[in-house]
């Protein structure tokens, strides 16, 4: 039922109601009002015109009903209203999806690749690991073991930290002492290095790792932390 | 509800998740002690059992707490909204007891602490040296009690040198009994 | 919060927290229901209601939410609130304290409100 004098009206009546969220509730409960007494005049036996216009003069003054309403919604309150609840809202989902975020984080870390630290292709075999293991807030992720003719083991990690964990976030780089073969040798020979980022790279490169070894053993146990990873190696050259 | 009690509540929401939930990324914490748990946790030790001292200088404060095996100490300092982060120049963290006893010197601090895991000394004596190219002198000595944690410290004073060429050490320490007899020598 | 009586006539915040207390109500049904106990404070100014209810609204006197009516209809229904009828019992009381004070200068019965 859409009468142009309610129309009239209405708009007469939002014109001076400045904040404009508001608009659609007023409008509604001041339609449906109108709209009940059109019904109640109509079922009286008023005819349409007569009824259309008392149900505008019933109303009263639309200018003073909307200055009025103007006064009850007031657009600075409305808007702050409205920031700070969407700003709530965005808090509380990102609140909530920490264990969202660590997942996503994890499969992102998959697909990064490493940039060449010492070509691989001089490597006489390398094994593909992804042990995980956690210490305080941060990930540790073994990703593959490389063997090289002269002897040199390269261990290659990321490391990356819980989201919204509260700790410092420094660094963490696999300490050389922890690199042991299942003969008992423990390797002090060692370079490394690391990319910053959000999930970092690192690489360890253990010197004269020696060719008959079967296993090399990390073995980091510091403080109750700790990383134990043994990975099976191809000893005596590659298959 | 009415919006504006809304509007209060979105507040407070914002405000906890935000301090709580992202207060500690951004690496800022509610307190110093905070500050020193969450260096704990990213270097990778402790945490510590207590909060031995806290000594405030300026807008930073040195924490230190106890571990099982030695001292925690961080210095921290206050950031925005009275919240408190990790202060300039890096930190101490761990400081490992290999000794039976030790003692520390922090100029910034104008502090002297130390560690004695000899339960049977109860007061230590120290000195603070000042070392200038090769010439040492003892500036000022100190006697202070071991806390039932093994713990000591003293206040010093501001003290005259060089940052560029001179230095300051806390060194012969000396450790005694409930008698005052001498038990402990680090010479 | 405080309402200005002034403004609005603190009795129309009365009368309507009056009958909400009895149960909820929506814009069109109060008029009908003021009209049918011969108040007629909003006569041909229906649409004035609604400043009043959204002031109330804002004040935490009441609060609103929308139901089908028994004509099947959605309607915007206004409820009372704790605060509500805190108000509305404490502004009893001064009513009558009020009536009565008045009832004693000009004697003799006066419509006070029950």
């Amino acid at each position: 039922m859409l009468l142009p004098e309610r129309e009239e009206f209405l708009k007469r009546v939002l014109s001076h109601v400045k904040f404009k969220y508001d608009h659609l509730d007023i409008k509604r409960e001041l339609t449906e009002h109108m709209e009940d007494m059109y019904d109640d005049f109509m079922s009286h036996g008023i005819d349409e015109e007569t009824a259309t216009r008392l149900m505008v003069e019933y109303m009263g003054d639309p200018d003073e009903i909307g200055e009025r309403l103007n006064e009850q919604h007031s657009c600075v309150l409305g808007n702050i209203w409205r920031a700070v609840r969407a700003l709530a809202v965005i808090m509380v989902i990102l609140s909530i999806i920490p264990a969202f975020n660590t997942s996503l984080l994890a499969v992102y870390s998959v697909f990064s690749g490493y940039s060449e630290t010492r070509d691989r292709s001089e490597a006489i075999y390398d094994i593909k690991r992804s042990d995980t293991v956690r210490i305080d807030d941060l990930y540790f992720k073994l990703e593959e073991v490389l063997y090289y003719s002269d002897n040199d083991l390269e261990i290659r990690y990321r490391t990356w930290y819980q989201p919204f964990s509260k700790s410092v976030r420094w660094s963490f780089s696999l300490p050389s002492r922890c690199i042991y073969d299942n003969m008992g040798t423990q390797y002090s020979d060692s370079s490394g290095g690391s990319s910053a980022g959000l999930i970092s790279r690192h690489y360890l490169i253990v010197e004269g790792f020696s060719p008959e070894a079967e296993k090399v053993i990390i073995n980091y146990d510091y403080d109750g932390r700790k990383i134990y990873i043994e990975v099976p190696l191809k000893a005596g050259g590659s298959e | 509800m009415n919006r504006k009690r809304q509007t209060v509540i979105f507040i407070v929401i914002i405000f906890v998740l935000g301090i709580w939930r992202f207060g500690g990324a951004q690496q800022i914490y509610v307190s110093p002690e905070k500050v020193l748990y969450a260096c704990e946790r990213g270097l990778h030790y402790g945490p510590s059992d207590k909060v031995l001292l806290k000594k405030k200088i300026g807008k930073e404060v040195l924490v230190i707490g106890k571990l099982s095996d030695g001292l925690s100490v961080v210095k921290t300092e206050k950031s925005l909204l009275g919240m408190w982060r990790i202060g300039d120049g890096g930190i101490t963290g761990k400081i490992e007891a290999v000794k039976d006893a030790d003692v520390f010197y922090s100029n910034t601090f104008k502090l002297v602490y130390g560690y004695s895991k000899n339960p049977e000394i109860k007061s230590v004596k120290f000195s603070i040296e000042k070392v200038s190219g090769d010439s040492r002198n003892i500036i000022d000595t100190f006697e202070c009690t071991v806390d039932s944690d093994g713990f000591f410290y003293a206040d010093t004073p501001e003290y005259e040198y060089d940052s560029q060429s001179q230095y300051l050490y806390a060194v012969d320490l000396f450790g005694f009994d409930e008698s005052g007899n001498l038990i402990y020598s680090e010479l | 919060m405080e309402i200005d009586k002034g403004l609005i006539g603190g009795s129309t915040v009365l009368m309507l927290l009056a009958l909400l207390e009895e149960r909820d109500f929506y814009g069109y049904e109060i008029i009908k229901e003021l009209r049918e106990k011969s108040e007629n404070i909003f006569e041909f100014k229906e649409g004035t209601l609604y400043p009043v209810l959204h002031r109330m609204e804002n004040a935490g006197l009441v609060k609103s939410y929308r139901k089908a009516a028994e004509s099947g209809k959605e309607r915007k229904y206004y409820s009372i609130t704790a605060a509500g009828l805190k108000r509305f019992s404490d502004e009893k009381e001064q009513w009558k304290t009020f009536t009565l004070s008045v009832n004693k200068v000009i004697g003799g019965r006066s419509h006070a409100f029950a």
